[in-house]
């Protein structure tokens, strides 16, 4: 797994939480760049990619998280490829 | 009477403040409605969360102030903090975390969530935020809410200021107008009332801009 692959797996979660299927991911990608990213829209993609890589983040990963790049950091770490 | 930042032996204040201050002036404890469980249940998830120490948020003991009376007990107090310090709404993180430690009442709370959502608004980046404004009752009508918020205004240093209030809690409202926050915008759902999630459906962003 690298981090091209998680990019292009995010794809089809960001785009059915966001209902926008033209939505480009990239690893600067944050809230204030995408309509309809607001806490319960993020917490429902947060879900979505916990069951996708079966990884569980801690709170503080969660607060920590300011863009994409660092969730797949987090999911790179956490399925020991980083 | 003696104006500080909080304390741990005040988190008991504390929680009362975050507690009272959500009923707006009302019965419904949003909390409750939204997730279904006690308050009692509630008083400790609060505290769980301030062990985490997260800032930038409103439930961070190092966001909080506090009025003492003459004997050292805590008669009012509020949370102050700065919005988007680290790019980070604070609504988003207060989510985040009632999501973590409310996983399984989450997932079952979500259409009620996304009604309250309806008349969130979204927080200015940068502004001073107010937020869980609360005075005892015994001590009410002796102005120590109108001094703290005059105390944590010139102590921040920054030249604008915002609280967000349901629109029903007439007095709070008053008071704020009265120190010069004027009303920035309303967002409204009835639903809300109707399904008994808050004690008004209409929410207020107050604003004071000053030197």
């Amino acid at each position: 797994m690298d981090r091209d692959q998680i990019t292009q797996e995010l794809q089809p979660i960001f785009a059915k939480i966001f209902r926008n299927p033209e939505i480009q991911i990239t690893d600067s990608l944050n809230a204030e760049q995408v309509a309809g990213w607001d806490s319960l829209t993020h917490l429902s993609m947060i879900a979505d990619v916990e069951s996708h890589y079966g990884v569980k983040f801690k709170l503080k990963e969660l607060i920590g998280m300011k863009n994409v790049g660092d969730m797949i950091d987090l999911i790179l770490a956490k399925k020991g490829a980083a | 009477m003696n104006i500080k930042k909080a304390e741990p032996k005040h988190l008991d204040f504390i929680v009362d403040c975050i507690i009272e201050s959500e009923k707006s002036g009302g019965s419904v404890f949003p909390y409750s409605a939204a997730f279904g469980i006690e308050i009692v249940d509630f008083r400790q998830i609060i505290r769980d969360i301030f062990d985490e120490e997260i800032p930038d948020q409103p439930w961070c003991l190092d966001h909080w102030y506090i009025v003492e009376n003459e004997l050292g007990n805590a008669v009012a107090g509020l949370s102050a903090w700065i919005e988007g310090l680290n790019g980070t709404s604070s609504d988003m993180l207060k989510a985040q975390m009632l999501n973590f430690f409310l996983k399984q009442e989450w997932e079952s709370s979500k259409e009620k969530l996304e009604v309250l959502a309806s008349i969130s608004i979204p927080r200015n980046n940068g502004f001073l935020q107010l937020e869980h404004l609360y005075t005892h009752a015994n001590f009410r009508g002796q102005g120590l809410m109108k001094s703290l918020i005059v105390d944590v205004i010139q102590n921040h240093n920054n030249p604008n200021a915002e609280i967000q209030v349901l629109e029903s809690n007439k007095n709070a409202v008053s008071l704020y107008e009265y120190m010069g926050f004027s009303v920035n915008e309303r967002q409204c759902n009835e639903a809300i009332e109707r399904l008994s999630l808050l004690s008004g459906s209409c929410k207020l962003q107050l604003i004071k801009h000053h030197g």
